[in-house]
């Protein structure tokens, strides 16, 4: 009896255990977890919002930054170029990697603090006796809906902030983009137009990009290891109209921005390049030829000429470099002095002596003044026959045009029909040893090795020594003008070597030069005029030399007539030609 | 605050702070919009029943 009695109240007080759970989820938990959802989302919406608020405006420390010390070690997507070696040490553009970051840390943050939230609460309840659960289970219920409210509402607001980075980040993504691809084309176009490169004088390099020095402050290690050096200055990750250095200096992002302010460096070898340098039109002019044949002297009188000229326009003329102008300083010394070139070292590599001429006009405000580099580069005779040497002079596989100069006491037949009776004018030509053909021939079969298309290259074919020519008692002396220049070395049993230079070369014209004056009425500038006037160069107003009276008759000993070169050589026959 | 990261960081951040402000903005000014428009309405018919009622009643 008292055993029935019991299971009979036990019973009952299950029922009124299940009646009064009943009355309490409807009357008690049901209104507390509606209440506790609602509170549950704003509470989990709060929780992101402050997480995105403390990322953003940067109070939480430890947001991960992707540091240009980061991105020098490759942490940042995307190839890098070969000839670029690693990214530069600056600053990557915000949109492109430290959006996803920021973000990142926005939802761990906040899910870790939700979960938390779950872990404290789950922790205290399993610690509770189970006769205080069973009695406060509809609280329970409203804890447990509060807290799904606070996932719930965290992960709404998460999403919502990743739909609004994701929109501002493809709008920056897409302007960005816009910008970068109009900001290259500019370059590109500008270099394509005004045939603007940085050609380095000491390792010949040609390069539309240089690399450019940052003048922040950076510490002296840094300095040892490039980390101020810019090899990629365009617009892209590191920034679309400007990046912040490392060192956390602004600096422009196109090569013609970054030409006004930076100091350009050739990416190859380090060299400092001339101001300018890839936004300014670049002519590489070669001299080439045998030994003694009069190089050296061509360029002397040539840049001497150029540099002592008063043109009659606006474009003015100055040496670019230090090295051009010790150079010049020898140069006119020499010519002052009436004295000769020193040989040229054949065991030197050459470097270009750069002559700048800058365009004065200036059509609208703020228009950039066009200049133009004209490099000039001598090799020794020796150096230009020898193989192995004239491969290493890359200047040649990058010129658009080139000079050649044959020394007239060279050719096999001037020499037997004089040397023997004018001995002392042929000891004053010093004449080159080397047949013409010969030195002409090492050159262009050096430039064909290299792959070198030679038909796309404009050839200035000087005859020096001119005025020594002047005192032989030639029947059939040079005329003026390209055309009879032609025809006198024709003349002279060097039909093969004309031919062959106008088989290679896209354009050869001919001069008959005097290297032995200081002005423009020595002829000497009048090749280097030619090979310039088929580039976009505002030349300086210089007035062309008169043509002198014929060679023959002339009082053999005088020097008068510097030159005989045709003042506005009309390529005639040698364009592309046939003769 | 951090203070190591470029100017141009923080002019970012700006910009997506005010994004998710305009954001908040515009749904607040939806929702306030949606009500008025609700509110307008009962009040043109409460209006309407008021003129519809006063004609039944030849007035």
């Amino acid at each position: 009896m008292p055993i029935v009695l019991a299971v009979l109240a036990a019973i009952v007080g299950i029922a009124l255990y299940v009646y009064l759970s009943i009355l309490a989820f409807i009357f008690i938990a049901m209104p507390l977890s509606m209440v506790g959802v609602v509170l549950g989302l704003l509470v989990g919406a709060g929780i992101a919002l402050y997480r995105a608020t403390a990322v953003l405006v940067g109070t939480d420390q430890d947001t991960p930054v992707r540091t240009p010390a980061e991105v020098v070690a490759g942490k940042l997507a995307g190839r890098v170029p070969a000839r670029q070696i690693r990214r530069d040490f600056a600053w990557p553009n915000y949109f492109f990697v430290q959006v996803r970051l920021d973000l990142w840390r926005i939802g761990l943050r906040s899910a870790a603090t939700v979960e938390q939230m779950w872990v404290n609460r789950a922790k205290e309840v399993v610690g509770w006796d189970y006769r205080v659960l069973l009695c406060i289970w509809p609280l329970l219920l409203a804890a447990l809906a509060f807290l799904l409210g606070v996932a719930a509402g965290n992960v709404m607001i998460l999403l919502v902030l990743v739909v609004v980075f994701g929109l501002v980040t493809g709008l920056a993504w897409l302007l960005g983009l816009l910008a970068v691809g109009l900001l290259r084309a500019f370059d590109h176009a500008w270099q394509k137009v005004f045939r603007a490169h940085a050609s380095c004088p000491r390792c010949y390099a040609v390069t539309d990009l240089p690399a450019y020095r940052c003048p922040g402050q950076h510490p002296r290690q840094g300095r040892h290891a490039d980390m101020d050096l810019h090899r990629n200055i365009r617009p892209g990750r590191l920034g679309v109209l400007w990046r912040v250095c490392g060192c956390g200096r602004r600096l422009p992002t196109t090569v013609l921005r970054a030409s006004r302010v930076l100091s350009a460096q050739c990416p190859t070898c380090g060299q400092k390049l001339h101001k300018g340098a890839a936004v300014s039109t670049d002519v590489r002019i070669p001299v080439f030829g045998a030994a003694s044949a009069g190089k050296t002297h061509l360029i002397m009188s040539a840049l001497v000429a150029l540099l002592r000229a008063e043109p009659g326009n606006d474009t003015s003329v100055s040496l670019a470099d230090e090295h051009a102008e010790r150079m010049f300083r020898g140069y006119a010394r020499t010519l002052d002095s009436g004295g000769s070139a020193p040989k040229t070292d054949a065991s030197q590599q050459p470097i270009a002596v750069t002559v700048r001429m800058q365009d004065g006009r200036r059509r609208w405000p703020l228009q950039r003044r066009r200049s133009t580099l004209m490099h000039v580069f001598d090799a020794a005779g020796e150096a230009l026959s020898d193989p192995v040497q004239n491969a290493r002079y890359a200047y040649l596989d990058n010129a658009r045009t080139l000079a050649y100069v044959l020394d007239p006491f060279s050719i096999p037949g001037i020499r037997d029909s004089y040397a023997a009776n004018f001995t002392e004018i042929f000891a004053a030509a010093n004449a080159a040893a080397e047949h013409p053909e010969l030195s002409y021939q090492t050159t262009a079969q050096r430039l064909r090795d290299h792959g070198v298309r030679t038909k796309r290259q404009r050839l200035a074919f000087v005859v020096s020594k001119s005025d020594l020519l002047a005192r032989l008692p030639m029947d059939d002396p040079p005329g003026t003008g390209s055309t009879p220049v032609r025809s006198w070395l024709i003349d002279n049993q060097l039909d093969n070597l004309v031919k062959a230079a106008e088989r290679d070369f896209d354009t050869v014209a001919y001069f008959l030069v005097s290297a032995m004056g200081t002005t423009y009425e020595g002829g000497a500038f009048e090749p280097f005029r030619w090979l310039l006037a088929d580039e976009p160069v505002r030349m300086p107003d210089i007035p062309t030399p008169e043509p002198p009276a014929p060679l023959a008759g002339r009082v053999p000993g005088s020097r008068a007539a510097e030159s005989s070169a045709d003042p506005a050589p009309s390529p005639g026959p040698g364009r592309g030609s046939k003769p | 605050v951090k203070t190591d990261q470029p100017p141009s960081h923080r002019a970012s951040r700006a910009v997506l702070v005010l994004s998710v402000l305009a954001l908040g903005v515009a749904g607040v000014l939806l929702v306030v919009h949606f009500q008025l428009i609700d509110r307008l309405v009962a009040i043109s018919e409460d209006l309407l029943n008021h003129a519809r009622r006063s004609v039944a009643a030849g007035r």
